[in-house]
């Protein structure tokens, strides 16, 4: 055990990830490997700053604790300080206890993936494609001066498979993944590619580019999962709001921000690639009420922003590694179920577009998603594929704009990408939900 | 059988800055190794972090060679040479007290502004790659990246911009008047000028309006037939003055790619003529490309072209030359904008300024801006600067003719 030392709050997160990756592209195995590493990430705090490192000697923690002890001013009662009272103490294990892929043979995930090429290869507009397995398992130990020894274990895994169709001189990319905690997750994948396959050769075949301008736009579960967690999750994350007078009274508790039927939650305990049983200080996970009723209901928190704050931790100060530090960030953040069908949600749009998957999204006080797959909505049926660049809009007033939420959720889970903020990137989230219909909407 | 060892190490001390002052100091040390063996035409890779672990990486990539992933190429070799570049990084504690003067300086002068930062950092960064076929390639790197966030305090967005600069050298005075120049911009409103198409700059190093060159040019997407360039290879598609080239060290790259092959300046676009895809070894002998020096990898893992390091060839005009006296728009912030799979491109500009004789003197509306990439490199195209946008980066001004339109 380390000694960490007085007068100072420390701790050290311990990480050891086992990966797997296989790469093909086009056919050809690019990529197979298996990865194992280990490393560690120390803090210190006097009450006043905080001091960093990363090490993957996991013999010089102590050596390094020490270092960082010396940079700092101690404090006779830091036990007091808000920050260091947020911090966890006691000890608490979250193993994992489903079948372990690290016991899988390689051969058998990379059979596994083999087996959706034909589905892919009998296209002949298919002109480029890659496909990919990947899972990790990642065990993080937290130790810190308040006597916390917390262990944490994660797996996830995922398949994708990108695709460049080509025809008469048009192009068009799109692709298919799945991803869970399980191998079992993953069932289903094959419907789900076949339908990705055709709707896409119809959209190259058929879509036509948007005339710019306003739009009622219905947003699928992916897509509104995006809005959710680009236009509205980043703005909960608190960090933003120290030391910001300004900030705090546009994020006060209780502002109306659109209908009643309105309600989005951060949920760490949701299985899925946002799972995060304790965060990286060892607060448990928990649901956060972001928006409920339309009203602003709270925000999402580390041990730092809470105390700064008056608040409680919320499990969500999460590091994408052992190179960094925990910060704000999401786990898995979605719409609630609303107040009408989806069948009803497509029927009241008389000229509208329906946005089904996209390529990237962002949000800041404008926030901007752009689709892949997007369809015309005429008298409240699909009309046929559309080419749009970007939706955008502001993100208070996109909300007061929402005038429909379908009554089923559908979570999400993903693999080889995640969400990045400042120089952190890419951490596994979860998003999703129902269906979104939002008017006036911003469309190039 | 070529053994061959990539190692990548990273020394860097970075502060992070909140509500305008230092928040956290933090040093990090990583080093990272990969073992790679070369033979009967297929590549084995391991790789392990820290000092201790070549020997099991060695057997790990021995045995994966098992894998058969096909390596129908020879690898680099009979090549020594090594470049250190750049002056002494900052110390922790240097750079400590380098920020909290900075931060004392803009609290100051701005007190309308909130500033916050992610990172300042300051580092080394080592690079090798060498093998018994006789290669040896060292490449070491000392950079600073001071990026700075800011917002007035009165505003309600998590920021409202930001200024920042990456290079070798620094000197506290020109960071701190480049910040002057453009916090002092942002508090001066002035209206979009008149036109709907509108001479628009951003910075040559912004990646947003070269994605589809990076999304189109990669060379199995290429060769594969799947490009909207595909078959138009020699080709003149868009502007004389339009050369998208290779460019690693003045990136701050290492001289070699990850297959040491040092091709900086390799030409993908030249006087407006398409001339050749991005490709590492392995895709260049499928489809008989040259490779373009511009493979990376993660330690343990296959080289793989990549198409971060495209730059656009600059003009002999200064931007003032350029302007003529008229003014432009210079977008600081565009995010979440794109192509479509045609070469559509629109995009939200959140943070725009008026440019006039090459100097930011306002602020703009949040914009709209499109076009498509045939008329952004083609007749709209205005070229990038002879002058950097300031002194101690390499970055330069880059402008084109766009629709533009208050968001």
């Amino acid at each position: 055990m380390y000694k960490f030392p007085e007068d100072l709050y420390s701790d050290v997160r311990i990480e050891k990830v086992r990966s797997t990756f296989i790469h093909y592209l086009k056919g050809e195995l690019r990529e197979m490997r298996e990865r194992g590493t280990a490393g560690a990430f120390i803090r210190v705090f006097d009450g006043g700053r905080w001091y960093y490192s990363s090490l993957t000697a996991l013999d010089k923690v102590q050596e390094e604790l020490d270092r960082l002890a010396k940079l700092a001013a101690p404090l006779k009662d830091i036990a007091e300080n808000k920050v260091v009272k947020n911090m966890a103490s006691g000890g608490e294990t979250s193993e994992f206890k489903g079948k372990d892929l690290r016991a899988l043979p390689l051969a058998e995930k990379n059979a596994f993936l083999v087996s959706f090429f034909p589905a892919v290869t009998a296209v002949s507009a298919v002109t480029m494609w890659s496909a990919s397995y990947s899972d990790t398992f990642t065990r993080r130990e937290l130790y810190n001066s308040k006597g916390a020894q917390l262990v944490n274990e994660q797996q996830l895994c995922g398949l994708r498979l990108g695709m460049t169709f080509t025809e008469n001189g048009h192009t068009f990319t799109e692709g298919a993944q799945k991803a869970g905690g399980e191998f079992s997750d993953l069932a289903g994948f094959k419907e789900e590619l076949d339908k990705r396959i055709a709707e896409s050769l119809a959209f190259l075949r058929k879509s036509v580019r948007v005339k710019p301008g306003k739009y009622t736009v219905v947003l699928s579960p992916l897509a509104a999962g995006v809005f959710a967690h680009e236009s509205f999750g980043h703005k909960s994350e608190a960090d933003f709001m120290l030391g910001d007078e300004t900030m705090k009274k546009e994020w006060q508790i209780g502002r109306q921000l659109g209908p009643d039927f309105l309600h989005i939650a951060d949920d760490g305990a949701r299985p899925g690639s946002g799972f995060t049983p304790f965060d990286d200080e060892g607060a448990p996970a928990r649901k956060t009420w972001l928006i409920k009723d339309g009203k602003l209901a709270g925000r999402l928190h580390s041990a730092v922003t809470a105390a700064s704050l008056g608040e409680e931790p919320t499990g969500n100060a999460r590091a994408v590694s052992f190179e960094f530090e925990p910060i704000v960030r999401m786990t898995t953040t979605h719409f609630e179920a609303g107040n009408m069908t989806k069948e009803e949600l497509f029927s009241g749009v008389k000229d509208g577009l329906f946005i089904d998957t996209i390529k990237h999204g962002s949000g800041m006080s404008t926030f901007t998603i752009a689709p892949s797959l997007a369809y015309f909505i005429k008298d409240g049926k699909i009309a046929g594929p559309a080419q749009v660049s970007v939706i955008s809009g502001s993100v208070f007033e996109t909300f007061g704009l929402i005038d429909g939420i379908s009554d089923k959720v559908e979570l999400l889970s993903f693999v080889g990408g995640g969400c990045g903020k400042m120089e952190q990137h890419p951490l596994p989230v979860g998003f999703g939900g129902p269906y979104v219909r939002v008017r006036g909407m911003s469309v190039l | 059988m070529t053994k061959e060892t990539y190692t990548l190490i990273k020394d860097e001390v970075s502060v992070k800055v909140s509500a305008s002052a230092p928040e956290s100091l933090r040093t990090k040390r990583i080093k990272r190794t990969g073992l790679r063996i070369y033979r009967d035409g297929c590549l084995g890779i391991s790789g392990y972090l820290g000092e201790t672990g070549a020997e099991d990486a060695l057997k790990r990539a021995e045995a994966a060679l098992a894998y058969k992933i096909a390596y129908p190429c020879r690898p680099s070799g009979d090549m020594k040479r090594s470049l250190t570049i750049g002056g002494k990084p900052f110390t922790p504690e240097a750079l400590d007290a380098e920020v909290a003067a900075l931060l004392a300086a803009l609290r100051k002068d701005f007190p309308q502004f909130v500033f916050s930062s992610p990172a300042v950092k300051s580092g080394t960064y080592t690079e090798a790659l060498a093998n018994d076929a006789g290669l040896d390639l060292l490449s070491v790197i000392s950079l600073h990246e001071f990026v700075f966030l800011y917002k007035l305090a009165s505003s309600s967005s998590i920021m409202d911009g930001w200024f920042a600069y990456g290079g070798q050298d620094y000197d506290r005075q020109v960071f701190l008047a480049h910040a002057a120049e453009t916090l002092n911009a942002y508090l001066k409103e002035v209206p979009l000028p008149a036109g709907g198409r509108l001479p628009v700059f951003f910075e040559d190093s912004e990646g947003l309006v070269k994605q589809l060159f990076a999304r189109e040019l990669g060379g199995m997407t290429f060769g594969s037939g799947g490009s909207l360039f595909s078959g138009k290879a020699g080709q003149k598609l868009f502007n004389d003055n339009f050369t998208l080239f290779n460019s690693r060290q003045e990136d701050y790259l290492p001289f070699f790619d990850a297959e040491g092959v040092c091709a900086d300046g390799f030409k993908y676009i030249e006087n407006g003529v398409l001339r050749a895809p991005y490709a590492d070894k392995k895709t260049a002998a499928k489809f008989s490309f040259a490779p373009s020096g511009s493979a990376g990898a993660a330690y343990d893992a296959t080289p793989s072209a990549g198409a971060d390091i495209m730059k656009i060839q600059s003009q002999a005009k200064t931007i003032k030359e350029m302007l003529g006296g008229q003014s432009a728009v210079f977008i600081s912030m565009a995010s979440g904008g794109d192509f479509t799979s045609e070469g559509g491109f629109g995009t939200p500009a959140q943070a725009a300024f008026l440019l006039k004789d090459g100097k930011l003197t306002g602020r703009l509306p949040q914009l709209q801006l499109s076009s498509t990439v045939y008329e952004m490199y083609g007749k709209d195209f205005l070229g990038v600067s002879s002058d950097k946008i300031m002194p101690l980066s390499n970055n330069r001004w880059l402008g084109f003719v766009l629709d533009v339109r208050k968001l």
